[in-house]
């Protein structure tokens, strides 16, 4: 064995020995039992469904479904890239070692496409196993697909890494990395919804070139190779292969260079400011407030994590005022309140730098926890209620205060939950951790955003009664969580001695 | 054990210790500690890598549960009543994690919230620590530019501002310079001067043998020695001998293995 492949294999294994373990360290082993029930029902259903098929479906759904799955890898690929070629601590001992640079970068980028496979395998793995035994043994290719794609991912997530960090600089590229991956995450969707954004003179159009393009060779390739065709599977071979030995090949000096660098372009900027607040805050509720709002505003990482999330409310709400009229902004308010509220609540509970000088001070938790509380609740209910003011504008200025009501009494609960089970994550692993938390948590706070939603909908509708009893389970779900989701001991990691 | 009479009867203690136990799956960090810490001393604690003085500084400020023992904060047990045991106590530990994306300032206000001063009080407070530590100049920028020495003396201004009496500092003069050093060594002694009380772990020798009023080594999770510069190398049986050497002989004395836990 080459000294390139045996280097590669040796630091590709202790990277994935630490990913797993990082994977099944504290509560990660419930994650990994909703993981296999997943996958568990995953494959029932996709069995169910594959074995009523007489017929493949449509290539074009198959490819769109690829392209999901391909897109999903290159955002998670991207995601990671940075982190995992740029931040990690193991480069002082790896390149100051006679291992190959050119070794570290395969190593790097094959870790980069084992996570990327992982990040879709609960999701994919069920429909690939269904159509393989519903529908053709020739679909085993596809686990080939999935591998090749992964590769891809890897390979273009390392180009982006490496080219965003030789233009801006490592915190930048971060930055950037994280507000793209979340685009091309979301491009399938957006792509989706184009029609219902454009006026309607354009919508036709765009709908039939959107399935011309679905129906393209090219678009339909990996479809095509996951059903066995030699040509495009030989193609996607050839094409990730070249991808890969090329990045291997080409990239190393660069990542090389671009890692020697990293440390004094990662250095903080001298951000000059007001060094003394003009207004010295007392209480420990609103100083706590400020902190928080301060150190979200400030953390241009933390927006680009949070903001993506607009992507997939934004286009609804302009396809809600389109096709519904206006009244369809007050469900879009409750989602927008909750929504952020849960995940601003979480930066400032769980995301807390400070813990060690929080609990040897005498501040009172129930006090700490609700100046926390408000924190996360304050930017995400102002948004919501600029929506209100453009219904209320609109001419619906009660349904926009219902809105509004509705909204910040959903987004309380569901920023209750985040503050009562506090588990202490790293700011920069938080929303990495978040999907690994207590899920009974995260499944209440959707239930209780969606029936909200869907009660000020249906009422906003028309149906005003049909709303207001589902609006009023909601709200009895509200006032559940603030009576029997009682407060859990913060969860710290015990020191060693 | 080279321990001298427990102060305790004779001085009013800043900080009272008694059978603190701490145990992290196997291995067990601190052993039936006991420590009697009177008022307005520098108490430096001693031991090596491992010993539980991290550990047992962490249980004292409130951080760690022990397993078992009782930790008293000038009268105030602080199983009983946290909060007000916790309100004259300041700790800085080796590596302080501060906001980075906040300034100076804020963050000095934050913590004069955590400690509920009123306003008028702290924010003259919190800009003569910065003079004082040498801050001021920097308070335009965000803490996360600062050098390690620099978050070292904002740690140390954080622990300041509500005016404790009783300090716990971990390492506080790792990764100072000569100059930083000194600033912090007359600041902890002005401190002790006006009544404070400061317990600090180090492993510069020469530092606890110049400004600590007693001396605690321990060893294994144990107090091995106790007292006065003068009474340990009298224990010790090195009459002009350095800290050093007593520290050296001490740790090396072979001790009792713990227990098996049950």
């Amino acid at each position: 064995m080459s000294p390139l492949v045996s280097q590669t294999l040796l630091i590709l294994r202790n990277d994935l020995r630490i990913n797993w373990r990082e994977f099944r360290s504290g509560r990660l082993s419930v994650g990994l039992i909703v993981i296999g029930l997943l996958l568990i029902l995953g494959h029932v259903i996709a069995f169910l469904v594959f074995l009523r098929l007489k017929q493949p479906p449509p290539i074009a759904l198959e490819a769109f479904g690829w392209a999901f799955f391909g897109l999903i890898m290159l955002s998670a690929a991207m995601t990671q890239s940075i982190g995992l070629l740029y931040e990690r601590a193991d480069f002082d001992l790896l390149l100051s070692s006679p291992v190959q640079p050119r070794a570290v970068l395969a190593a790097r980028m094959l870790s980069l496409g084992a996570g990327a496979a992982v990040t879709v395998a609960p999701f994919l793995l069920p429909v690939l196993n269904g159509a393989i035994f519903g529908l053709s043994p020739h679909y085993a290719a596809g686990y080939l697909v999935w591998l090749l794609l992964a590769a891809l991912a890897a390979s273009l997530g390392v180009w982006m890494a490496l080219g965003l960090v030789r233009w801006i600089g490592v915190r930048r590229a971060r930055i950037v990395a994280q507000v793209a991956a979340a685009l091309f995450g979301a491009s399938l969707y957006l792509g989706l919804q184009l029609p219902n954004l454009l006026p309607r003179e354009f919508k036709r159009g765009t709908s039939e070139r959107l399935q011309a393009v679905a129906g393209s060779v090219w678009f339909a390739a990996p479809a095509r190779a996951a059903r066995g065709e030699g040509v495009p599977l030989a193609t996607l071979i050839a094409l990730a292969g070249a991808c890969v030995a090329l990045t291997t090949r080409q990239m190393a000096r660069t990542f090389i260079s671009g890692t020697q660098d990293a440390t004094v372009v990662a250095a903080p900027s001298r951000r000059a400011g007001r060094g003394s607040p003009q207004r010295w805050t007392e209480g420990l509720a609103r100083a706590t407030v400020r902190k928080e709002i301060r150190l979200i505003l400030r953390d241009p990482l933390l927006i680009a994590q949070i903001l993506p999330s607009a992507l997939y409310i934004l286009p609804a709400l302009f396809s809600f005022g389109r096709q519904g009229g206006w009244l369809l902004l007050a469900p879009v308010m409750v989602v927008t309140a909750t929504q952020f509220s849960s995940m601003l609540t979480a930066v400032a509970a769980a995301g807390e730098e400070g813990w060690d000088l929080i609990r040897m001070s005498p501040a009172h938790d129930l006090t700490l926890r609700l100046a926390k509380m408000a924190a996360g609740l304050v930017v995400p209910v102002a948004f919501s209620a600029i929506i209100g003011l453009v219904l209320a504008i609109a001419g619906h200025p009660w349904l926009a205060l219902t809105g509004l009501l509705i909204g910040a009494s959903t987004a309380s609960a569901a920023a209750w939950l985040q503050v009562t089970d506090i588990e202490p994550v790293a700011r920069k692993d938080l929303f990495k951790r978040r999907a690994q938390r207590s899920k009974l948590r995260g499944v209440i706070t959707v239930l209780l955003m969606m029936s909200a939603a869907a009660g000020m909908g249906i009422a906003a509708q028309g149906s005003l009664w049909i709303g207001v009893v589902v609006l009023g389970v909601s709200q009895l779900g509200v006032i559940a969580c603030f009576t029997f989701a009682s407060i859990k001991p913060i969860h710290f990691e015990p020191s060693s001695a | 054990m080279f321990t001298s009479p427990s102060p305790e009867a004779s001085l009013p203690l800043a900080c009272a210790v008694r059978g603190l136990r701490k145990s992290f799956g196997l291995n067990r960090a601190v052993d039936g500690l006991d420590l009697a810490i009177p008022r307005g001393q520098l108490y430096a604690f001693l031991g090596p890598n491992g010993a539980g003085k991290t550990t047992s500084i962490r249980m004292i400020a409130g951080l760690l549960r022990p397993d078992a023992g009782q930790v008293v904060i000038q009268g105030i047990d602080l199983a009983v009543d946290p909060i007000e045991a916790k309100r004259p106590l300041a700790y800085v530990p080796d590596d302080p994690l501060l906001y980075g994306k906040l300034r100076p300032m804020e963050y000095l206000e934050f913590v004069s919230a955590l400690w509920s001063l009123p306003a008028a009080a702290a924010r003259p407070r919190a800009e003569e620590l910065l003079r004082t530590l040498g801050l001021w100049e920097k308070r335009d920028e965000r803490i996360e530019a600062f050098s390690r020495g620099m978050k070292q003396k904002m740690a140390l201004a954080g622990a300041l501002v509500h005016a404790p009496t009783l300090m716990l500092l971990d390492e506080p003069l790792t990764g100072l310079d000569a100059s930083a050093a000194r600033l912090v060594k007359d600041l902890l002694s002005d401190f002790v001067r006006q009544g404070g009380t400061v317990v600090l772990t180090t492993h510069i020798l020469e530092v606890a043998e110049r400004m600590a009023e007693r001396i605690g080594i321990i060893q294994a999770g144990r107090l091995a020695a106790e007292g006065t510069l003068d009474e340990l190398r009298e224990r010790a049986g090195q009459t002009g001998g350095t800290l050093e050497d007593i520290f050296l002989r001490v740790t090396a004395a072979p001790t009792e293995s713990p227990p098996p836990l049950p």
